[in-house]
């Protein structure tokens, strides 16, 4: 047993349990009020009453005796039938056979209007040619037919027959009073069978109608009790209607107390929500203003370092140039063979004036958005198209360029500009005397150790939040880094946005913004999918970039 | 080869007896021995069956075996076990008690106060082994005298292989099957059924749980029992339940299976059983079984049916609808009864049994 709850779990003790105690209250709820003794009582005595035997009825009345059968008979056994009886029995007894219809007929008749007695008829059957036939023993059976047969002559059969019978009369009337007290006897057996019959029946119905009342009390018993049964059911079943509905209403009412607490929470929720991301976002302000404070001061650490380190290195070399006292060098003449030669390179490279011009008016919204409009240096101002701009837009600012028909040029167009070498320049400087320093396309003529140092003397002539703007040919552009870079032979390096990024940053500034400028948009590449998208980035992307840096504040 | 004469009272088909007896015969002529059937009376069209007389001139050698089938009273059967010189094995099924027949079937009555009185005059023959079909059937023969270590239990022979291989009648099937719960009882319309109980319990399930409830009684009838008959289409009428309640009559095995397969349980509430084969064809077909505890009953279900040891109707019903609504229970319990058909009362399981038995004699 334990191995089969193992096996398949099933623990049939248990379940039968279960199985017994739904029955149970199956039973409780049922409407014979659950006393299975008496709801089993009534089928079980229906089912007996059904396979009971019968009442037993009265035998039937028999006014003669059975016939006995015997080999041999006397006339006496015969003489106590009567009627049809008696003729039967002879036959059977003399001829050994029922009555043929005719025989029986003629026999009754004649017994029954007194022309044959009993005697006569024996006789005649025994003494016929069947009855010699069969030749049955019937004792005192005489022949004696020949005073029978002259009884028949007339007249004088009569008369013999009457003296006879005077003779006989004490007999006959013994014979008469037999008759008169077995007739008598047979009424009275009547009489008594048919008493006996009342009695019975009576008895019967009085038997019937006993158990057809007690089965009628029973059934009437039944129905009061489904009655009552069923009424209670009804009452238990309504008062179970009223407490559900009751119950329901107080549900519902509870319900929607509910709803409304759920509601109310859930706004109060919302609130809390809104405040907390309110707080969140104040809070990621002041982190992301901390940690901006924070670089902002460490880049300024960074500048004051480089300063330091430019300082230290000029006084290494016994070289230090004060700002107070700058030093007027003029150029060997020497430096100036390439000038014309790069005066016809820019030209034939850079493209003209007009256009330069409206290439350069992008930076004006930087310097505006800066509030800077003067103390502006040029770096490399070539033609002078920046400066022009610039003078138009109402900014003050000066340029410096080493090439000499440059500077000429610059000089007919009235522009604020001097032939100066830049760091020699800047040198020349005092610190914090410049708002912003633009250099385009500048850098990559100098030599890394060169620029470093052009950083670094631009942070230190910069006020502090002033910008410098370096625009330079964007290697991006695969056409630019392995080709028109190279056009111009005084270009060295060709210098990526994240390596310019770097070096201003590790020379203290912070890099504002990079704007990438002058895309191929003529020439482009159809775009059809992804690698059309790519080819036309790589190869007709921004020609040119700027990174736009400032001077941390001082705090 | 052995000679086998196996003699039974009477032959006829759908009938426990009969079937154990033709399976016997069977399984012993598969092993190359002689077997030879000897009855009083066969209804069986093709088979050739000798009277009882003839078995004791067919039994010549000493190591011949004679197999009686013990049933009711067969005074043939008796005189053949007295007289019998050769090897005698009696194969006890139990007979009824008489008083299930009163006023009923007096014939009856007397041929199973016969039945019973001749266990004593079988035991007297002095049989070389005694195969009970259960161990209730067992304790009968050690009462009546039998020693123990002759006396084994030997599961009878049965046609629930059939069933289970067979095919079905799927027009009576189709007839049925709709969304009534079916309920079924097989076995013959005999007085010692319970059928009273049966159709009480019937009647408490359809009127306190399910009124689309349909009870199917497959069995033959026998005219000698017309009262008991008229006494249940009575109790069925009084219960107004004459639509829901299916006589069969004797059924083809083609049919019995369509009545399995439409069971969703079998009722047993008979009153007397000496091993109750309905039983183990309800567990080959997987039908859940839920019975009154009598007699030969409990020992041949055992644990894989709802048995109970008091006849209350409500318990019966109950345990119905119960299995109507617990399908994993109702399942876990149709395959142990599966299980218990394989392991012990399939006829490969019955054949290792008797032979095991008989080559103790």
């Amino acid at each position: 047993m334990d191995a089969q709850i193992e096996s398949d779990g099933l623990d049939l003790a248990q379940l039968m349990a279960q199985i017994r105690k739904d029955a149970e209250s199956r039973k409780r709820s049922s409407l014979n009020n659950g006393d299975p003794a008496r709801y089993r009582q009534l089928i079980i005595q229906n089912f007996n009453a059904f396979l009971a035997p019968q009442i037993s009825s009265l035998p039937p009345l028999k006014l003669q005796p059975e016939l006995e059968k015997r080999d041999r008979y006397h006339v006496n056994d015969l003489l106590g039938f009567h009627d049809e009886v008696f003729v039967r029995n002879a036959y059977k007894v003399i001829l050994k056979r029922e009555p043929d219809d005719s025989g029986m007929a003629h026999f009754l008749k004649n017994l029954r209007n007194g022309r044959y007695s009993k005697l006569d008829v024996l006789s005649a059957l025994r003494f016929s040619a069947e009855g010699e036939n069969v030749n049955a023993q019937i004792e005192g059976l005489s022949r004696g037919s020949v005073l029978r047969k002259m009884y028949r002559v007339p007249v004088a059969g009569y008369l013999l027959r009457l003296a006879v019978a005077i003779g006989r009369l004490p007999v006959l009337i013994t014979n008469f009073r037999r008759l008169e007290s077995h007739s008598m006897g047979q009424l009275e057996r009547v009489a008594c069978h048919i008493n006996d019959a009342v009695a019975h029946l009576s008895h019967e119905m009085r038997e019937q109608s006993k158990a057809n009342r007690t089965h009628f009390e029973a059934l009437q018993k039944q129905l009061n009790d489904l009655k009552g049964t069923v009424q209670l059911q009804i009452d238990s079943l309504i008062r179970e209607h009223e407490k559900l509905l009751h119950n329901q209403s107080a549900t519902q009412d509870e319900l929607s107390l509910r709803i409304d607490l759920t509601n109310h929470h859930a706004r109060k929720q919302d609130e809390q929500q809104e405040r907390y991301a309110a707080e969140l976002q104040a809070l990621k302000a002041q982190v992301e203003k901390q940690i901006d404070d924070l670089i902002e001061r460490l880049q300024k650490s960074r500048m004051d370092i480089a300063q330091q380190e430019t300082r230290l290195s000029r006084l290494l070399e016994g070289t230090e140039l004060t700002p107070s006292a700058p030093v007027q060098q003029s150029h060997p003449e020497q430096d100036h063979l390439l000038d014309s030669l790069y005066f016809s390179l820019e030209d034939a490279l850079r493209g003209t004036p007009e256009q330069i011009k409206e290439e350069v008016k992008v930076y004006l919204p930087v310097l505006e958005k800066a509030g800077i409009s003067s103390d502006i240096l040029d770096v490399g101002c070539g033609r002078g198209e920046w400066l022009q701009v610039l003078r138009e837009a109402g900014f003050q600012a000066r340029g410096i360029d080493t090439n000499r028909i440059l500077i000429q040029q610059c000089k007919e167009l009235s522009l604020d500009v001097e032939e100066r070498e830049a760091l020699e320049f800047l040198g020349s400087l005092s610190d914090g005397s410049l708002n912003a320093v633009t250099a385009f396309h500048f850098a990559e003529h100098l030599p890394l150790e060169t620029l470093v140092k052009f950083l670094d003397e631009v942070g230190r002539a910069l006020k502090p939040g002033g910008l410098i703007i370096l625009e330079t040919p964007n290697p991006e552009n695969l056409l630019v880094g392995s080709c028109n870079f190279y056009l111009d032979p005084t270009h060295k390096n060709p210098i990526p946005i994240p390596t310019m990024k770097l070096l201003l940053e590790a020379r203290g500034f912070r890099c504002e913004d990079v704007l990438r400028l002058h895309a191929v948009s003529s020439t482009k590449i159809e775009v059809k999918d992804q690698l059309t998208s790519h080819l036309n980035h790589f190869l007709y992307g921004p020609m040119n970039y700027a990174v736009i840096a400032r001077k941390p504040d001082t705090q | 080869m052995t000679r086998f004469a196996i003699l039974t009272p009477t032959l006829t088909s759908a009938d426990a007896v009969s079937n154990d007896v033709l399976m016997m015969r069977r399984v012993l002529s598969e092993r190359g021995h002689e077997v030879r059937i000897f009855a009083e009376n066969s209804s069986l069209a093709g088979e050739q069956i000798d009277a009882p007389a003839a078995a004791l001139k067919y039994l010549r050698a000493k190591d011949d075996v004679l197999i009686y089938h013990h049933s009711i009273g067969c005074a043939s059967g008796v005189e053949t076990m007295r007289a019998a010189t050769c090897r005698k094995v009696v194969k006890y099924h139990n007979v009824t008690p008489p008083e299930f027949f009163e006023g009923i079937s007096e014939q009856h009555q007397h041929l199973c106060e016969t039945g019973r009185a001749q266990l004593k005059d079988i035991v007297a023959a002095r049989p070389d082994l005694y195969l009970a079909a259960s161990a209730f059937n067992r304790s009968d023969l050690i009462d009546a005298g039998s020693e123990e270590h002759k006396t084994f239990v030997v599961p009878p022979f049965n046609q629930a292989d059939e069933l289970r291989a067979g095919e079905a009648d799927l027009e009576l099937f189709d007839t049925y099957h709709d969304e009534s719960v079916n309920l079924l009882m097989v076995g013959g319309v005999r007085p010692n059924k319970g059928h009273a109980d049966l159709i009480e319990a019937f009647a408490t399930y359809y009127y306190h749980f399910n009124s689309q409830a349909r009870l199917f009684i497959v069995g033959a009838g026998n005219n000698a029992f017309e009262p008991y008959a008229a006494a249940l289409r009575r109790l069925i009428d009084e219960w107004s339940m004459d639509s829901r309640i299916v006589f069969t009559g004797e059924v083809s095995n083609k049919s019995l299976k369509s009545y399995y397969l439409l069971a969703d349980a079998l009722l047993m509430t008979s009153e007397h059983e000496g091993f109750c084969v309905p039983l183990v064809e309800a567990m080959a077909m997987k039908v859940p079984i839920v019975a009154y505890a009598s007699t030969a009953i409990p020992e041949t279900a055992q644990d894989a049916a709802l048995i109970w040891e008091e006849r209350d109707p409500f318990l019966m019903a109950q345990s119905i609808d119960f299995l109507q609504t617990n399908e994993a229970e109702k399942m876990a319990l149709v395959y142990r009864g599966s299980r218990r058909y394989e392991e012990n009362f399939s006829n490969r399981a019955i054949e290792k049994c008797f032979l095991d038995a008989i080559s103790l004699s």
